[in-house]
């Protein structure tokens, strides 16, 4: 399966946030339940990225009781063509259906499917973030670099303070530099683990001071431009605005900080 | 330095600057100059973080920009260094030179040079006992090292007393005068920006110590405030700031440019004024006291943040560079 994905044949989605549950993963409702020929599931996921064009899927399940939270989670491995499941694209703020609703009704995946052991999904779901949060992150952290290289070349002359833009720069060189310690300790064989939370607040960051300076810089271009450059620098903004709420809100990375990384024990 | 030597470095600076007074002594003790020699990245990285953290101060500083300046056949040079203070080590360290800063918040070389005479406005961070290394400015555009003697002396109060910083001034009879070769004055500021730049990232981060032992004695409500997300969130974002300015830090010593340690400056006096805005609203009523030690660090953040560049304008001026290039250049490759 996974030269699949490498190859670029395949395309897979992560299944894990519900309506009810975005930032509380742990308490998430999709159920599967057992049959004699595998697990059944029931229920319904959303902000599932690109799941429209996705061949199969990561889905995080319900499969102890309710109260079990982080425990009673399973991870199934699920063919999106699956009888019984179905996808309704969302179209985002920037114009792009980038992610959807996926809903599963009575959808059969077998016990092989199983990722884990029953009742670790947990784990599963918490060793794959990381991963999002280092080589995902370095990507992004590359298209920026260009972006901010176009956004040089075109701002007209005074259009924006030195100031400003030297204090862009210097957020994404931070991230950059931080996000290069991760991919070498990834390389590395290392665990990562909360500490990633670090490198996805310093992209957020930089993300949104390098499109509210475009949008300040080229405002009649963000603002009123109809042509494709224009069109552009517009979507990259609109996007930006999610980069603090996706992928682990940046409210959630500092709890995350907070309670592991500083140890201040539980919140409230 | 391996592992083992390093940590046994880090644990003999760790003494001396828990010691308070005369670490210069300690210093030369423990043989710093010959570790600076050695081994530059971890004579620098360690002492300085510890001397933020302790709100200590030495002359080491001098003693790493006379190394970057005094290019070896300079250093060796006997009529140069038999007529001050200056001594050579035999690590090959230069000891005893001071060597003058730039005005408050500047880069620019602290001294102009003409007709035999040197006029200087810059700083000391220890006070000189003899001569003074100074970077000038010539008038045909180029720069000399000049040594000089006799300048007016104002042993700074000011913010923070505390830091012994001494503003040196006048117009003096300059002896000795070498050309210097811009690129040897740029490597010195850098050397000079990473060690102020790991001295600010200490200070930082004892701030955020302090503020969390405080967040989690303190009991309000019948908890400890750390309980509280708003509290929780300020230390979070501190963290985050300190961590990136170590990154870009470590970027700096990987690729030591002017540009990276003037990156790595700027962000670190920018996690500095963080750290101590976030920190002051934590520690609350007893961090506005001077019973409490995080004043110090708050003063000693923004003394040092005007050394060798203040992070305003270094942000500003990389701004105006990237935005007469128009382009961003490659940065850190993977």
């Amino acid at each position: 399966m996974v030269p699949r994905l490498l190859s670029g044949e395949e395309l897979w989605c992560q299944g894990f946030s519900e309506t009810g549950t975005g930032s509380n993963l742990g308490a998430l409702t999709c159920r599967a339940t057992r049959d004699d020929d595998g697990w059944v599931v029931n229920g319904q996921k959303v902000w599932t990225s690109f799941a429209q064009y996705a061949q199969r899927c990561v889905l995080l399940v319900r499969t102890g009781t309710p109260e079990s939270v982080h425990r009673g989670i399973t991870a199934l491995f699920v063919d999106m063509d699956s009888p019984g499941l179905s996808i309704r694209p969302i179209e985002a703020m920037h114009g792009v259906p980038e992610f959807s609703e996926v809903f599963y009704d009575d959808v059969l995946v077998p016990f092989d499917r199983q990722l884990g052991e029953e009742g670790q999904g947990w784990a599963v779901a918490m060793d794959l973030l990381p991963y999002e949060r280092s080589t995902a992150l370095w990507h992004r952290g590359a298209y920026l670099h260009r972006r901010f290289g176009d956004l040089l070349a075109t701002v007209p002359p005074d259009a924006l303070s030195a100031g400003e833009v030297g204090d862009a720069f210097l957020h994404l060189f931070a991230f950059r530099a931080r996000s290069l310690a991760t991919q070498h300790r990834l390389h590395a064989g290392e665990h990562l683990g909360a500490e990633t939370s670090v490198d996805k607040i310093l992209i957020a960051t930089a993300e949104q001071a390098l499109f509210d300076l475009a949008a300040d810089g080229l405002a009649a271009e963000t603002v009123l431009g109809d042509d494709a450059a224009s069109a552009r620098w517009r979507s990259d903004y609109l996007y930006s605005r999610a980069a603090t709420i996706y992928g682990g809100s940046s409210e959630i990375q500092r709890n995350i900080v907070a309670r592991r990384l500083l140890d201040l024990g539980n919140d409230r | 330095m391996d592992a083992a030597e390093r940590e046994l470095f880090a644990k003999g600076i760790q003494d001396a600057v828990g010691r308070g007074d005369g670490l210069d002594a300690a210093l030369a003790e423990l043989g710093w100059a010959d570790a600076l020699a050695a081994d530059e990245r971890t004579a620098v990285s360690v002492l300085f973080e510890a001397q933020g953290g302790a709100a200590a101060t030495s002359g080491a500083l001098d003693l790493l920009l006379a190394r970057s300046l005094l290019t070896p056949e300079l250093a060796t040079d006997s009529g140069r260094l038999r007529h001050g203070s200056v001594a050579s080590s035999e690590g090959g360290g230069v000891v005893g030179v001071a060597v003058v800063l730039p005005a408050f918040g500047l880069v620019t070389p602290p001294g102009e040079l003409a007709g035999g005479a040197a006029t200087v406005a810059g700083f000391c961070r220890t006070d000189p006992a003899g001569p003074l290394l100074v970077a000038c400015a010539t008038g045909d555009g180029g720069l000399a090292l000049a040594t000089v003697d006799g300048l007016d002396r104002r042993v700074i109060g000011g913010l923070d007393p505390d830091l012994g910083l001494v503003e040196v001034a006048g117009r003096v009879p300059a002896t000795d005068n070498r050309a210097l070769d811009p690129a040897i004055w740029a490597a010195a500021v850098a050397a000079g920006q990473r060690a102020i730049a790991h001295e600010l990232v200490g200070a930082a981060a004892q701030m955020l110590e302090l503020a969390r032992e405080h967040a989690l004695d303190r009991i309000q409500f019948g908890v400890p405030i750390a309980t509280f997300q708003a509290v929780r969130h300020k230390l979070a974002e501190t963290y985050v700031a300190i961590e990136g300015a170590r990154a870009a830090l470590d970027a700096a010593w990987d690729d030591p440019s002017p540009f990276d340690a003037t990156v790595a400056k700027a962000t670190a006096g920018r996690s500095a004024r963080l750290a101590a805005k976030h920190c002051q609203q934590v520690l609350a009523g007893i961090g506005f006291t001077t019973e409490h030690p995080f004043h110090r660090y708050a003063r000693r953040v923004r003394a040092l943040d005007g050394l060798l560049g203040d992070t305003r304008s270094l942000t500003r001026t990389l701004g105006e560079q990237l935005l007469a290039q128009r382009e961003l250049p490659p940065i850190l490759p993977l």
